[in-house]
């Protein structure tokens, strides 16, 4: 089944991750002979977006590696050659916990299975047993088809589920990169359509543009005056003006607070434009507004951008540009190990060939032990849900970024990206919640604030298992319980509910700060897997650094030419336009001939 | 197998004025103009970059490299009223080890499938690229069965009638086709072209899946959903 791969390579570059795309495009554009392997039969690994199916193979596959060893290959080597074998322990995913808050068939009762991988937190008394259907919601629903399990596997091609999902900054290096390496016409986007914040038991849309502050009613003029003044001292000073002086070693939050600034105002600056805590360096948190306000009014409202069809678009852009440039695609296809003999890597061995190198490239989820220095702590928590409506409804869809910052201590600040079915990641009448945080705990515990602040997740309810006569009740009244009460935050659930959970999943991935050993061969150039930021800037600047490591004399990623701009060597202009008249006349197919005549004239004299 | 392989250079025209704008020589305007994506699929060998260099340059090569540096090649066709513009996306090799990337087919309106009709195995990967394309890529999309080299009808194993009977079974358009002789190989494209919808909503600026294109020049606000190439 193995196919043979050419054996000789200027680049080898094993994973398709972000930053291994990049680089990979980046060599073959300036020519060099590349060889991107990767032994998923999908395309971006930690990075990559799989529709509902593939997401379901890759939960099982990764049950299934758990419990069969890799086992180590024994090589042949010539004297003076070391063999070192490649690993995937620093890829591990973990806390895998997938759970249906929908019943295979629409008209039995809700049915709560729960399908727990690995070390899950074991909880299982609050979901195992079966739950009564939720009448009172089917009666909500009015003329709308159920969602059930059965009819969300059935349309799994509409669905496009982000591992890592990420936002581009309108004039982040990312954008910047596509658009000067001709590379985004491969690509489309959406832009973020509102940045919202939580704010007086509510979520509010911040006004991000000149316009959308003017037009906004929660804020005074004065309020106003006072937020653009801050803005302004911001986008134009940047970090370094005298302005900050006083607040080198002090936090945003302390330099704001020195501003007079009201609540409402310092609110909008500190969680939506810097989205800092209150322990972000007053640095970073005029870096971030910064950052944010040059990106405004480029493209739509926000200064967001979101890929079609998710992020993991994106490493395929860069690969499909390799492979126009030349460079070589095999999936499915492993790294065994690695030659190393002296300083030097010479080549690797995938599936008995052995390939020669000059450069190895090469995924954290690859990288032989012997080489690491040191693994870092961090770790990524992820949350997805299917939702059965907007945690904000509005007019129209919308695509919506929130940063929530931390309630308490021991909680890390979450990052919450909204996806309608305008973007392909879901079907229409869903949508698609995706969170992420630092890892502190399981990704489970350390979103649970989060969900039960903006979603109806059911495994979240006190009770177990309901009966019917009393399911009625119980289901509306986590909204009702608290009417009494009367906060703004209550009266605002009865008016807008929270959405329904349709199916969620967590997981745990690694972050990317391993460090290779000083002893590690120098034609070594790792890669990570995807960070913690909210964008693409980390693999971007990374790949750049590695580029420039293994090629520091050429340019990275020239512009590519566009269609118009090919000509076909010995043709002195392009081709004649067959400008398809009418069929039958046959003219064109002369014009051809002629043309294919002249040239090989030309080529023979 | 090819094994001399010719580069394609590739040069940047001076005047760029022109880019993105379906002409006409003698100025004529056209009513309408849509524009698709088409995408590519076979085998390798079996003439998928002939196919398309005879379609928009006019050119065949025995020994073709594939596609050095070219993402994807343009070229119109003219019905009644309207301009049909063609973005055509060749699998750049991508193909050779089985490993497509899925973007490959994002938005594509049509697909060629092209097979070599001296070579059975290439026939029945067709097959299975049809189901492909059923299974990855939109619900609508247009697919021709392309049963390519046919000037070398000496040496045929596929039969014609076996192609057109699939072709029918599945709903695809189906000629045979010689990017060398230039047999109906406009005429597959303009099969295609016929065959697209070609309202207001499809082949809009060639934004296929309505989302945004990025590009140099924008730099002003433009409302969500425009392609802005």
């Amino acid at each position: 089944m193995e196919d043979d791969l050419p054996t000789e390579y200027d680049v080898v570059v094993v994973g398709t991750g972000m930053t291994e795309s990049i680089v990979a495009a980046a060599a073959s554009r300036i020519g060099k002979k590349v060889l991107h392997l990767d032994s998923n039969e999908y395309y971006g690994g930690l990075w990559a977006t799989f529709n509902f199916d593939g997401l379901q193979k890759w939960i099982e596959d990764l049950k299934a590696a758990k419990s069969d060893g890799k086992k180590d290959t024994i090589i042949k080597v010539e004297a003076g050659e070391n063999f070192l074998n490649a690993s995937n322990q620093y890829s591990a995913v973990e806390n895998i916990e997938e759970t249906w808050f929908i019943s295979n068939d629409a008209d039995l009762p809700v049915l709560t299975s729960k399908d727990t991988q690995t070390d899950g937190s074991g909880d299982g008394a609050s979901a195992e047993g079966s739950e009564k259907s939720d009448e009172d919601k089917v009666e909500k629903k009015e003329p709308v088809k159920q969602w059930s399990i059965d009819r969300i596997k059935k349309e799994y091609r509409r669905f496009n589920i982000d591992l890592a999902p990420k936002l581009l900054f309108a004039r982040g290096e990312l954008v910047e990169l596509l658009i000067s390496s001709n590379i985004a016409r491969y690509a489309e986007f959406r832009a973020v359509s509102r940045v919202a914040t939580f704010m007086d038991g509510k979520l509010t849309q911040v006004p991000c543009s000149r316009a959308d502050v003017f037009a906004n009613k929660t804020v005074s003029v004065i309020e106003k005056r006072m937020l653009m003044q801050l803005l302004t001292s911001c986008m134009e000073q940047g970090a370094d003006s005298p302005e900050f002086d006083g607040f080198r070693d002090k936090t945003f939050l302390e330099y704001l607070n020195t501003k007079n600034l009201t609540p409402i105002v310092k609110h909008y600056v500190m969680q939506a434009i810097a989205m800092a805590t209150d322990k972000t360096s007053c640095r970073d948190g005029v870096n971030r507004t910064k950052h944010f306000l040059n990106s405004l009014g480029r493209y739509g409202n926000t200064p967001f951008l979101w890929p079609m069809y998710g992020s993991g678009e994106l490493p395929q852009c860069f690969c499909r540009l390799c492979a126009v440039f030349g460079g070589v695609y095999c999936l499915k296809r492993q790294l065994d190990g690695v030659i190393v003999c002296e300083d030097k890597c010479r080549a690797i061995i995938t599936g008995k060939q052995r390939l020669a190198l000059e450069h190895l490239v090469v995924g954290q989820g690859h990288v032989p032990p012997e080489i690491v220095a040191s693994v870092g702590e961090q770790q990524i928590s992820r949350g997805i849900f299917i939702t059965d409506r907007s945690i904000m409804q509005g007019e129209k869809e919308n695509l919506t970024l929130l940063y929530y910052p931390p309630e308490k201590n021991g909680q890390e600040p979450v990052t919450v990206i909204e996806l309608g079915p305008s973007t392909n990641a879901c079907p229409q009448g869903l949508f698609m919640v995706h969170m992420t945080c630092k890892r502190i705990n399981t990704a489970k515990d350390d979103l649970e604030y989060v969900v039960k602040k903006f979603l109806r997740a059911e495994v979240l309810e006190p009770k177990g298992p309901r009966d019917s006569t009393d399911s009625h009740t119980q289901t509306v009244s986590p909204d009702k319980r608290h009417i009494q009460e009367g906060d703004a935050e209550t009266r605002d659930l009865i008016k807008n509910p929270k959405p329904q959970v349709l199916w969620s999943l967590y997981l745990n991935l690694p972050a990317s700060d391993i460090k290779l050993s000083n002893s590690a061969p120098s034609n070594i150039h790792l890669c990570s897997g995807p960070d913690l930021d909210l964008d693409f800037d980390f693999a971007v600047n990374q790949a750049k650094e590695v580029f420039a490591a293994m090629y520091p004399d050429e340019d990275f990623l020239p512009r590519a030419p566009d269609p118009e701009e090919i000509v076909l060597e010995g043709e002195e202009a392009p081709g004649p336009k067959f400008e398809g008249d009418k069929p039958g006349e046959g003219e064109d197919k002369q014009e051809g001939e002629e043309k294919q005549d002249s040239e090989k004239a030309e080529k023979e004299e | 197998m090819r094994n001399i392989r010719r580069p394609i250079r590739f040069r940047t025209k001076d005047n760029m004025a022109n880019r993105g704008t379906a002409q006409r020589p003698n100025g004529q305007t056209q009513g309408k103009i849509c524009q698709f994506k088409l995408v590519l699929l076979g085998e390798s060998a079996v003439g998928k970059s002939s196919l398309v260099l005879r379609f928009v340059k006019g050119q065949f090569h025995e020994y073709q490299e594939s596609t050095i540096g070219a993402a994807f090649l343009t070229q119109t066709v003219c019905l009644d009223d309207t301009t049909v513009k063609f973005e055509i996306w060749d699998t750049a090799g991508q193909e050779r080890y089985h490993s497509l990337a899925p973007m490959y087919y994002r938005g594509a309106q049509a697909a060629i499938v092209v097979y070599d009709i001296t070579n059975q195995d290439t026939f029945v990967r067709a097959t299975t690229w049809v189901k492909e394309l059923q299974r990855q890529a939109s619900p609508n999309i247009v697919i021709a069965l392309a049963g390519n080299k046919a000037d070398l009808a000496n040496k045929r194993v596929v039969e014609c009638d076996e192609a057109q009977a699939y072709a029918d079974e599945n709903g695809l358009l189906f000629m045979e086709t010689s990017a060398k002789t230039a047999m109906n190989v406009n005429d597959i494209f303009l099969a295609i072209a016929k065959k697209l919808p070609k309202n207001e909503q499809a082949g809009n600026g060639g934004s296929s899946g309505q989302g945004r294109r990025l590009a140099e020049a924008e730099g002003q606000k433009a409302t969500a959903g425009n392609c802005c190439k």
